[in-house]
């Protein structure tokens, strides 16, 4: 042994075949593989606080921060039960103690910059950090201008598409409309945050109404050809509350009168391109959507305001150790959900423990689950499982709730038990 | 030269033996198995251990959990979710998930 030296040592240890990515720093250090660093997470949402998560369970020796602006989250699944009445906002509310409690720092402010290059992060108290990744998770803004008045009617008009004040504002005003008034609902053009979240809004906004407002109306004035979960939902909407022109809930796709032209507070219309005009008691104005500013000012986002990223990483293609999560990314056939930034957050974790540790990342794969309610005890979905081929993320198998009544009541009704049960666990794996 | 590198070769193992058993090499490792049954936490708890109503998905016998989902993917096991997910794996991937979420 005593003409072994520690080159030796480490030599042979290579050809056990057994560590990769040594240093000759130390013995210690190069055996063990540790992934060591520092990382900064900023956003706390279900790609972000995944990821910190992760990275501390498969690199404990990582020193992860995460940064986010509230000191609570509020999640937009199941935002539209609150608005129905059926859930209290304290049951989609969270806290950052679980991530504490397993060694990630927590801190709460507003990250104002993001310095790519230097991997340095301003926050708006004064401080800066730096790290030897970043991770952005940031979610999505609102673009104003494509609509006129589009900026002056988050008061009257609530979007309700970021949960928190908006979703309590929207409710307060649905409880104090008249039986018999109107509900209009306009989602934006795709893509945007949660592709099904606007149906099945319509639907559990159709449930309170049934049950409490019965001569009500919804309206969906879509600026869309199609959406999500199409057929589920329209036969849901058929079987439990009447659907098209005079039924609770009529849908109204983009071609039938064209794009939404203008939305008007002082008379609580809204006016399409050819003319036809809506007038609403209610009116929940979704607004077109893009990444995050922040994403926007690091100078990450392409033309279109989204960021390209390595889809097996999610290091972003124009800096270097800085990776973008979640609704910000374009991420291949994933939509723009919160199980698919959590899957996301799990790959790229992934990525960056074997990176730091010298070790190349497993294969990656990614899933989604995305669960909507047509009303609390009627359920669909649609699944996903993707791949990482040629350079993008593709769906490898995928599936849709069969459109009622083509499976047994007791089906859609176990869809219904199962989402509380998805919401439960994916609650857990991002604050447990 | 032959005996000094073998016998090197013996400690160098023994060495890794150690540390490997002791678990500490494991800090800062992610394998295949445990990517993979990342996805199934989403829904069934952490380490797979349920989130009601979703069902415990720990401690399975590796064969039947992969004999299960092969049949949720052909349908010859009625599921209203599984299936979809089950279609996307193939044997060797299943088999890596079962055995991770076993020894949980």
């Amino acid at each position: 042994m005593q003409d072994m030296n520690r080159r030796d040592f480490i030599r042979l240890l290579g050809a056990t075949g057994a560590v990769s990515g040594l240093t000759v720093m130390g013995i210690p250090t190069a055996v063990l593989a540790k992934a060591s660093g520092k990382v900064i997470v900023v956003g706390g949402g279900f790609g972000g606080a995944t990821c910190a998560q992760y990275l501390k369970r498969w690199g404990p020796d990582i020193d992860v921060t995460l940064v986010e602006r509230e000191s609570k989250y509020v999640t937009c699944p199941f935002s539209n039960e609150v608005l129905a009445g059926d859930l209290p906002m304290d049951k989609i509310t969270f806290s950052y103690d679980g991530l504490k409690a397993k060694g990630i720092k927590v801190i709460t402010d507003e990250v104002t910059g993001v310095d790519a290059g230097s991997k340095k992060v301003t926050l708006k108290g004064g401080d800066s950090m730096s790290a030897d990744m970043v991770v952005l998770s940031p979610g999505i803004k609102f673009i104003y201008g494509r609509v006129e008045n589009d900026d002056k009617v988050a008061e009257s008009m609530p979007h309700a598409w970021k949960a928190g004040p908006q979703t309590l504002l929207l409710r307060k005003q649905i409880e104090a409309m008249k039986d018999g008034g109107t509900v209009l609902i306009l989602p934006p053009p795709k893509p945007f945050r949660c592709p099904p979240g606007p149906y099945e809004r319509a639907s559990l906004i159709a449930h309170y109404l049934k049950n409490n407002k019965p001569k009500s109306k919804i309206i969906i004035v879509d600026s869309n050809e199609s959406h999500s979960k199409q057929k589920s939902f329209h036969a849901g909407w058929k079987h439990l509350y009447g659907m098209g022109e005079g039924k609770m809930i009529h849908w109204i796709k983009e071609t039938e009168g064209g794009k939404i032209e203008k939305v008007d507070p002082s008379t609580m219309t809204v006016t399409k391109e050819f003319g036809d005009k809506f007038k609403g008691d209610v009116i929940n104005f979704i607004p077109y959507q893009k990444a995050a500013d922040l994403v926007h000012k690091a100078g990450l986002t392409n033309k279109d305001g989204w960021c390209d990223v390595h889809q097996d990483t999610f290091e972003s293609k124009v800096a270097k150790g800085v990776y973008v999560l979640g609704d910000a990314c374009v991420a291949g056939a994933m939509p723009k959900s919160g199980h698919s930034a959590n899957s996301q957050a799990k790959n790229c974790a992934a990525a960056i423990v074997s990176k730091l540790a010298g070790q190349e990342m497993p294969t990656p794969t990614y899933a989604n689950t995305c669960y909507s309610l047509i009303s609390p005890d009627f359920g669909i979905s649609v699944a996903a499982v993707y791949g990482f081929k040629e350079g993008s993320i593709k769906k490898i198998a995928a599936g849709v709730t069969p459109p009622h009544p083509k499976e047994k009541d007791r089906f859609y009704k176990n869809e219904a038990k199962y989402a509380k049960g998805w919401y439960n666990s994916i609650t857990m794996d991002m604050f447990g | 030269m032959t005996c000094k590198i073998v016998a090197q070769t013996g400690l160098a193992a023994g060495l890794l033996g150690i540390l490997l058993v002791g678990g500490v090499a494991s800090a800062g490792d992610v394998s295949r198995g445990a990517l993979l049954a990342s996805h199934c936490e989403t829904c069934h708890g952490m380490g797979g251990k349920g989130a009601m109503p979703n069902p415990a998905i720990n401690g399975m016998d590796v064969a039947d959990m992969v004999d299960i989902m092969k049949a949720f993917a052909s349908k010859e096991e009625s599921s209203t979710m599984m299936y979809r997910h089950a279609q996307g794996y193939t044997e060797e991937e299943l088999k890596m998930m079962a055995e991770y979420l076993k020894g949980k």
